[in-house]
């Protein structure tokens, strides 16, 4: 039982996808804690 | 081979930049910092965005960056997921955090919880499990340190781990866990966005469809769903994730340290957005093949496959990510461990009235020890970062059961906890040496949750759950 190229390129796009946007999400986590002054 | 792909003065230049940068934003966030709350657990107040960077960051080590590859490289398809399963733990852990925080409002440490829940012998057990995790993993962080600076730039093995080393003992003596956090948040930013990056530029230049073919072609066991080893790394990974986050002060003190109401959601996120990281890193692993690229190590497959398709700027790229990785991650295990050594040894060991401030000096001095140690310990490169991490496998993996036991039910007593871990740590070391690495954290769980069955079902107790206010 072989994994085939489209299984390869869906979980290897789709990993890059999330971790694409995961730096924009922590970003707006953050400057939503700064405006609420709750960071620490 | 490719090698010193970064020349020395370069490397110099970044290690001295990154180094400082730490450095003296470690002193300024932690020169307010006064009591043993505000060094251990910064001010225990933790909002929900340094929360969730900080749990994925001091999940994404270098073990993310340099293991996972490693093991794509060694066991194909099922390394790569088996390695992102390990965000299994992070999620489980969501609840536990939660739980933690309400019924230990003024705990310091996981070794608090076991003391007051199971008594001196399972305590006792349960420190020298979590000290030999601790102490392992710190090796393993010093370890590729060394292998990082050495595969890439002309400086040796043993500078490499001396310098990175003392700069995570200097940042986080001088700020505690509030410096640890926030340089967690440029840390998980610095490498997400560089692995991306290194994978985006891998794809422009070798496709998917060739990376398959040549597997395929040269070795289908990478591809193969029913590849046995594999399959067996793939469970034992799972159990060996959550094991390490179910007991480890890294994470006990992130959930004590979280504002109220942040734990479960902020671990529930970090999960979810460290799931797709060690695929992002290990699928750079499966083109090596057609690169034609066979390290003598294979922990050193990542950086030599970046630096193959990126030539100079890619190895320039990898090790700044590796360096920001190590950090993220040799912090926390510093200011965890050395929690771990003040307040439970020391405090309730050899000094039971100890004054808060001897406390943080003790604490102070356990993170100059123990870096001293790590670099002792990493100075003879003695086995590969993958054996090194699975060793350990053997001992955290027999904490899972008491600790959800303890945390959730009153029935397991303190000999039954001690017992499972220590007869489920002897028993997972036995499969390490005897039937191979890969299966030491199953046999360690399963033989500790039997043990526990037993003490539930015919040997129970009725733990009141008020003692732990106490």
């Amino acid at each position: 039982m072989f994994v085939s190229e489209l299984f390869l390129s869906t979980i290897v796009y789709t990993a890059l996808c999330v971790s694409s946007v995961t730096p924009l999400v922590l970003l707006f986590l953050f400057f939503k804690d700064v405006m609420k002054k709750s960071l620490w | 081979m490719i090698t010193h792909l970064i020349s020395f003065e370069l490397t110099l230049a970044i290690l001295i930049g990154f180094s400082v940068l730490w450095v003296c934003w470690g002193w300024y966030l932690g020169r307010k910092a006064k009591s043993q709350d505000d060094f251990a657990l910064a001010g225990r107040n933790v909002g929900f965005a340094l929360a969730t960077a900080t749990a994925m960051a001091t999940w994404v080590t270098s073990n993310t960056t340099l293991v996972a590859p490693q093991l794509t490289y060694q066991f194909g398809v099922w390394g790569m997921l088996g390695y992102s399963m390990a965000a299994l733990g992070l999620l489980l852990f969501a609840p536990l955090a939660q739980r933690i925080k309400t019924i230990l409002p003024h705990g310091v440490t996981s070794g608090d919880f076991i003391y007051m829940r199971f008594g001196r012998f399972a305590w006792s057990v349960f420190l020298i499990i979590s000290l030999c995790y601790a102490l392992g993993w710190l090796v393993s962080l010093g370890m590729a340190g060394g292998i990082l600076l050495s595969t890439l730039s002309p400086i040796s093995y043993h500078t490499g781990m001396t310098v990175i080393i003392t700069v995570c003992v200097l940042y986080t003596l001088l700020g505690g866990l509030r410096a640890v956090i926030a340089t967690d948040f440029v840390q998980t930013l610095i490498i997400i966005c560089g692995v991306c990056y290194i994978a985006y530029s891998a794809l422009g230049q070798i496709s998917l469809e060739q990376v398959h073919a040549n597997v395929e072609q040269q070795q289908p066991q990478l591809l193969n769903l029913l590849f046995p080893a594999a399959l067996m790394f793939f469970f034992n990974n799972v159990i060996f994730g959550i094991g390490e986050i179910f007991h480890s002060n890294v994470w006990w003190s992130r959930a004590l340290a979280f504002k109220k109401g942040v734990g479960k959601k902020s671990f529930i996120l970090a999960a979810m957005l460290w799931f797709p990281i060690p695929i992002v890193t290990g699928f750079i692993a499966l083109s090596s093949n057609s690169l034609g690229i066979f390290p003598a190590s294979p922990d050193m497959i990542g950086p030599l496959v970046a630096g193959e398709l990126l030539g100079g700027a890619g190895a320039v790229l990898i090790f700044i990510i590796i360096f920001s990785a190590l950090a993220s991650s040799m912090d926390s295990l510093l200011a965890a461990t050395s929690d771990l050594l003040s307040n439970d040894i020391y405090k309730k060991l050899l000094m039971k009235n100890a004054s808060t401030q001897q406390i943080l000096t003790v604490n102070k001095l356990m993170i100059v020890l123990l870096g001293l140690f790590t670099w002792l310990m990493s100075l003879p490169q003695i086995t590969t970062l993958g054996a090194l991490l699975n060793f350990t496998g053997a001992f955290v993996a027999s904490t899972i059961w008491p600790i959800l036991y303890g945390l959730y039910g009153n029935k397991l007593s303190n000999k039954g906890a001690g017992l499972a871990m220590m007869l489920g740590t002897i028993v997972g070391l036995i499969f390490y040496f005897q039937v191979g690495f890969y299966t030491a954290a199953l046999a360690s769980c399963f033989v500790s949750f039997v043990i526990c069955q037993y003490f539930i079902r015919l040997r129970a107790i009725h733990f009141q759950w008020l003692q732990l206010k106490e």
